[in-house]
């Protein structure tokens, strides 16, 4: 009879504990701060030369382009 | 038959950019580099405005910028996510410099290998491929893009080989655009990028880790609240 109620407690405790939220939020959290942390550590660093096959721009767009480039090349001197 | 198939078949094909609250993670403020460079752009803001109110007082730095802006005013958006992307990939790359730095994440400073860049450090400096992507975000919300229609998209690039951040736009008809440093813009499936995460100025979305978590995680908040 002890080991049957002892059984029942066990049961019942643990089914208690899976199904409280708040202990599967700070196990979630918590999965998820690491996740995050191990984003954060990827080396971001790939380099694509511009490439004409890429796009060009339209006549008034490289105009503007043109008038910074100028700009640009004015504020050196 | 074949032949026409192959044809047909992009060189390059994945999955379009989720660009919604799928993979939600969290607030960006837990990316404590990114939330450092959201600051200090706020704090150098004010140079750029300058520009664009009083030519006269407009650092040299920002002359080009300046400029820019003001000529992306009247432009449609199509024409403006052009222009930006143009602009700032005439820019000059150089490698990030790792650095150790404090996060709540952490007991103590974590290395990181890749660092964000402001607008003006950018200019100042250049920068590499997470640079580009962050300098664009910024420029098409000074220019007036909603937070809601930018992302920056850290992804692993199978044209590069290499870990790669792009800039996703998301425009008023739904159409999702990826801005990448070498003047393309892709859309749709047409891309080489396997997305890793997204972030902007409120959150932070994973794209290939932990799907269900925050769902769960969500869930339970929105039942115990």
């Amino acid at each position: 009879m002890r080991t049957l109620l002892f059984v029942a407690a066990c049961a019942i405790t643990s089914i208690a504990w899976a199904d409280d939220p708040s202990l599967v939020v700070k196990r979630e959290s918590l999965e998820v701060k690491e996740r995050i942390q191990k984003l954060e550590l990827i080396n971001v660093t790939a380099r694509k030369a511009v490439s004409s096959e890429s796009g060009n721009p339209d006549a008034e767009l490289q105009a503007i382009l043109d008038d910074i480039k100028a700009l640009e090349a004015s504020k050196t001197e | 038959m074949l032949a026409a198939w192959l044809a047909a078949v992009p060189a390059w094909a994945g999955d379009p950019y989720p660009f919604d609250d799928s993979g939600y993670l969290g607030d960006a403020v837990l990316l404590p580099d990114w939330s450092a460079t959201m600051a200090r752009q706020r704090a150098q803001s004010g140079n750029l405005e300058s520009c664009l109110t009083n030519r006269e007082r407009c650092p040299l730095l920002y002359r080009g910028l300046g400029h820019m802006l003001e000529k992306a005013a009247v432009l449609p958006p199509e024409k403006q996510i052009k222009l930006v992307n143009f602009y700032v990939n005439t820019k000059h790359y150089r490698d990030d410099r790792s650095a150790r730095l404090e996060t709540p994440l952490a007991d103590g400073p974590v290395r990181y290998p890749s660092r964000w860049a402001t607008v003006e450090e950018f200019l100042h400096r250049g920068g590499d491929c997470e640079d580009f992507a962050t300098t664009k975000y910024f420029l098409l919300r000074q220019i007036g893009f909603d937070i809601d229609q930018l992302r920056i998209v850290v992804a692993f690039d199978r044209e590069a080989n290499n870990y790669h951040a792009v800039l996703a736009v998301k425009q008023d008809d739904g159409e999702v655009l990826l801005l990448d440093s070498n003047n393309g813009i892709r859309t749709g499936g047409r891309h080489p990028y396997r997305f890793i995460y997204s972030i902007n100025e409120k959150s932070i979305w994973d794209h290939e880790g932990l799907p269900a978590l925050s769902q769960i995680t969500l869930n339970h908040e929105e039942k115990s609240a």
